[in-house]
């Protein structure tokens, strides 16, 4: 017998593997549809736990899983139904997404209690900040890693592909800095300092910088195709390193706030 | 002059110095390089070549937004910089009913400009209380502060006291307090706090030593009934209200309750109370407001510069000899 919240969290995972079934056969339409149902389903099981638990999905490595399976989905989602040109990275995003969700399902799904200091309101601006970074800069990168792989539509020189997957990336960055500026505010209150080079701010600014170089090396070394999409994916690796990687360094998200 | 400007201003530049700056980052975070030699040389590297850039570069002052980013990105470095010469911070212990003094201030770390003080007794601590949930966890705190004039505030967790560009933050640094009563055999009596470890931290040690005014070494220990592990309990005064104190005199020892007192070299130590103490992070730093400004100015032009590139085509760019663009 399975909890109401697990089915829901099933729920979802399945409306991602059908949106990717519907992506490799590049469906676009379908594959907006389904992953926005799942991203609802997961928004669904989102608001259960937080009934249940009296708090916010901010903590655990599985609460964090979750609540990205739902910004990711909702992100992408959005972004094929404003920008069609967005679905064409949807073979890949939706690949990334199942990964997350088969990576769920072997995590501690119990909940601990959040410390005081994340009742800041600040808290929510950093966090919604941080998603919708990593929303847009997937579709960037599933978008040039589609073009890398020569995948479902994408060609090896597309340039409508890559001009997408770029400004894409530019929205990124914006939500990037206002996360970081954001999360120095909230510092501030909780632990009386905006900036103390903890690992996960570290890695943030990492990938900050990394941005700042792609978009840098992108208008000044005249990159060739391949390169571009190459430095794109690594955003994104870097992104993925940083919030899902640096809980395994740190008991929380950030070490040192429990 | 104006080549050397142009190489300076130069992408390529950029990109040298965004790499040297990464790897700076890993220096640091491994500690192979303190914070300040992995960190600072290529920030100032970049400062150089983006105020290269903005005083050569025509096509870069053509595009304001992105003109205006990339000058409160130096803003910012260059209020960050200032910032390190004029931000102070202290810790403080303070007991329950305790009023502020400058000699207890206790300084961590400050710039070579000297912070203006604070007025002696503007605060005086009222009531610490601070929540744990099973497992001794800690949760909320509360320390109140009567402030100078009669008004009182709470502050704890993400809510610091603000005067006068300090900031007061509580930390998880507290523990138990206990108030005597100096009578001398001559002159006026004197009332003051000794502070027990940090508790629960140190939670079965609550002993200290202490030397009277009359020059002789006591040590007190204070039982504290044990913490409740299994439940959700608020750690306060009322902890060890009724607790009792063994005061040793050499081999000599004494229980004493609230309100014992007893004879010793030069004089009588009465006990008042049992209290609790909390102690405070205090930082000075006048920047926070410039700061926090020109980052929210940055991204807002950086906004509005992409928004103003998604919505045109793709322009030519000219490659120079160098093969950076201009």
């Amino acid at each position: 017998m399975i909890g109401t919240e697990t089915a829901l969290l099933i729920a979802g995972s399945g409306c991602y593997a059908v949106g990717a079934g519907f992506a490799w056969r590049s469906r676009w339409p379908a594959v907006a549809r389904w992953i926005l149902l799942g991203a609802a389903i997961f928004a669904l099981a989102i608001g259960m736990r937080w009934a249940q638990f009296g708090q916010g999905p901010f903590l655990t490595m599985h609460e964090i899983l979750i609540s990205s399976l739902f910004s990711l989905g909702m992100v992408f989602g959005l972004a094929c139904l404003i920008h069609p040109q967005a679905c064409r990275g949807a073979p890949v995003a939706t690949v990334i997404l199942l990964v997350m969700a088969i990576w769920m399902a072997f995590t501690d799904s119990r909940s601990t209690p959040l410390p005081a200091t994340y009742g800041n309101p600040w808290l929510w601006v950093h966090v919604a900040m941080g998603k919708l970074f990593l929303g847009c800069c997937l579709v960037a990168s599933s978008l040039a890693a589609a073009g890398l792989f020569r995948l479902r539509a994408a060609s090896l020189q597309d340039t409508g592909l890559d001009r997408a997957a770029w400004q894409w990336l530019m929205v990124a960055f914006v939500f990037h800095s206002g996360m970081l500026i954001a999360g120095a505010v909230w510092a501030q209150d909780a632990w009386g300092r905006y900036w103390a080079w903890d690992p996960l701010e570290t890695w943030a600014f990492g990938t900050w910088l990394a941005m700042v170089f792609a978009l840098h090396a992108r208008v000044s070394l005249n990159l060739a195709i391949t390169p571009q999409r190459l430095l794109l994916v690594g955003v994104f690796l870097l992104a993925f390193l940083t919030f899902f990687g640096i809980p395994f360094i740190s008991i929380a998200p950030h070490k040192g706030a429990v | 002059m104006k080549k050397a400007l142009s190489l300076l201003s130069s992408l390529c530049l950029t990109l040298v110095g965004l790499l040297w700056l990464a790897v700076g980052l890993v220096a640091d975070q491994n500690s192979w390089l303190s914070g300040v030699w992995a960190i600072t040389p290529p920030l100032f590297l970049l400062a150089l070549n983006l105020s290269a850039a903005m005083f050569v570069d025509r096509r870069f002052r053509q595009q304001p937004m992105l003109f205006a980013f990339h000058l409160c990105l130096l803003l910012i470095a260059g209020i960050a910089g200032y910032g390190q010469l004029v931000t102070h911070e202290y810790r403080l212990l303070l007991a329950e009913s305790q009023s502020y003094s400058a000699d207890m201030l206790h300084p961590v770390r400050g710039g070579p400009v000297v912070a203006p003080g604070l007025a002696e007794g503007f605060i005086r601590q009222g009531r610490i209380e601070v929540d744990y949930t099973p497992g001794i966890r800690r949760g909320a705190t509360r320390s109140a502060l009567w402030l100078e004039g009669g008004g009182r505030m709470v502050i704890g967790d993400d809510v610091p006291l603000l005067v006068d560009g300090y900031r007061f933050y509580t930390t998880s640094n507290k523990g138990f307090s206990a108030l005597f009563t100096w009578l001398p055999e001559q002159g006026p009596a004197v009332t003051g706090s000794v502070l027990f470890p940090s508790y629960p931290v140190s939670g079965l040690m609550q002993v200290l030593t202490w030397r009277t005014p009359g020059g002789e070494d006591v040590e007190f220990t204070l039982g504290v009934p044990p913490s409740p592990y299994n439940d959700n309990w608020t750690l306060s005064s009322a902890h060890v209200e009724a607790a009792d104190i063994e005061l040793s005199v050499g081999e000599i020892k004494h229980t004493l309750r609230p309100g014992a007192t007893i004879s010793l070299r030069g004089g009588r130590l009465r006990y008042e109370q049992t209290g609790m103490w909390m102690g405070y992070k205090i930082r000075y730093d006048p920047t926070l407001p410039w700061l926090f400004s020109a980052a929210v100015l940055a991204v807002v032009f950086m906004a509005m510069h992409f928004a103003l590139r998604l919505w045109r085509p793709a322009g030519e760019s000219a490659v120079r000899s160098d093969g950076c663009v201009t």
